[in-house]
């Protein structure tokens, strides 16, 4: 089973070197990291972390931990778009969307999350939950979020970063995404949402953690690989697609 | 008067988890049996935990890099709860203000697998 972490912060190459070694060791085949708007375009250093891997992964060092070190890593780089409002986030998406492997939209806002669910070409809306007393989507949001394959994000960090009260909301909102996924079956995302090596979980860590909110293993374990390999194959043809279901084919 | 131990068939069926720490100063033996049975009260609560029996049987310091401890251990639990002490573990990620972090290694029948699978596995 090839797993992949669907968000990692991306700070600097040191920073971002750690994290992909360290995810790398604990057994995920890929990973994408997520930078802001505005330090997206100055990222040009992830063909180094790669061929960094590379090198390593021929002659893992004496002080690896663990000696199973894949050197097969898939590495992409996302942006991350935190919109004001709707005509915000309609410029920052025709923006950067063919600049980009993965466009992720922070959501949140209700406006927000309707326009990301409403709009095929966000790939990933993000944390709809966030400073909500719901989980964010309902079912016109989930309805609409299936049509366009639009990932819902449930993000590892928010559980491990919040406690008692609030950690039990959090379970909560997830519990009802999951009860939304299972009846309109849109895609949902299980990431780590890591910043630093102590916020990176194995794939079976974080599949037994869905597991306390209600999300069956195997569903969790597609959240984990199926998913967002799907997502970038599909923007990988995306150039290809003139309307929603023609391609064009190259002879 | 000591208790007499019960026969093999009366005792109740364990499993191994092997595990693997990172932290960021040096933890020891009673500090970990703390945050596990911490992270299992918490999330599972007073009544769930007791199901589990938990037992730490042993650790192993392993080489670290400058900042980061590793410790790799294994901890004896109820069978069929593994995968709730497991997703205890994974949401630990503090102690004494310090950052720790817990990775499940696998599962096991006995220590001696799990030690020879997980711990030092076999070049």
């Amino acid at each position: 089973m090839k797993f992949f972490d669907c968000h990692l912060y991306g700070k600097n190459y040191e920073s971002d070197y750690r994290l992909i070694e360290e995810s790398s060791r604990l057994g995920y085949s890929g990973a994408s990291l997520f930078y802001s708007t505005d330090n997206y375009q100055s990222v040009d250093y992830l063909e180094t972390i790669n061929e960094n891997l590379l090198a390593r992964g021929t002659h893992p060092p004496e002080d690896t931990p663990s000696p199973d070190f894949s050197s097969d890593f898939h590495l992409v780089a996302g942006v991350e778009i935190r919109p004001k409002h709707g005509e915000d986030l309609r410029k920052k998406i025709n923006k950067f969307r063919k600049k980009s492997d993965l466009l992720m939209v922070l959501g949140g806002d209700l406006k927000i999350n309707r326009a990301s669910c409403e709009n095929s070409k966000v790939d990933i809306l993000s944390r709809p939950y966030l400073k909500r007393r719901d989980c964010g989507i309902n079912h016109v949001f989930a309805k609409e979020a299936a049509r366009n394959n639009v990932a819902i994000e449930l993000n590892m960090s928010d559980i491990l970063r919040s406690q008692s009260v609030f950690r039990s909301k959090m379970l909560a909102h997830f519990r009802e995404i999951i009860k939304l996924h299972k009846k309109f079956h849109f895609p949902v995302l299980i990431t780590s949402g890591a910043s630093s090596i102590y916020d990176l979980r194995t794939p079976r860590d974080l599949v037994a953690v869905a597991n306390c909110f209600g999300m069956a293993p195997e569903d969790a374990i597609l959240s984990l690989s199926n998913v967002p390999w799907s997502i970038l194959e599909f923007n990988q043809q995306r150039k290809n697609m003139i309307i929603a279901g023609v391609k064009r084919i190259e002879s | 008067m000591k208790l007499k131990i019960l026969p093999p068939t009366l005792r109740g069926d364990k499993r191994y988890i092997a595990f693997e720490v990172i932290s960021q100063n040096h933890l020891f033996r009673d500090d970990l049996i703390n945050i596990i049975w911490d992270a299992c009260l918490k999330i599972h609560g007073e009544c769930e935990t007791s199901k589990f029996r938990l037992w730490m049987m042993r650790i192993w310091d392993c080489p670290s890099n400058p900042g980061n401890f590793f410790l790799k251990g294994i901890l004896q639990c109820n069978r069929g709860d593994e995968e709730k002490v497991r997703a205890a573990m994974c949401l630990i990620h503090h102690y004494k203000g310090n950052r720790v972090v817990f990775h499940t290694l696998g599962f096991s029948g006995t220590i001696r697998a799990a030690t020879q699978n997980f711990i030092k596995p076999m070049a």
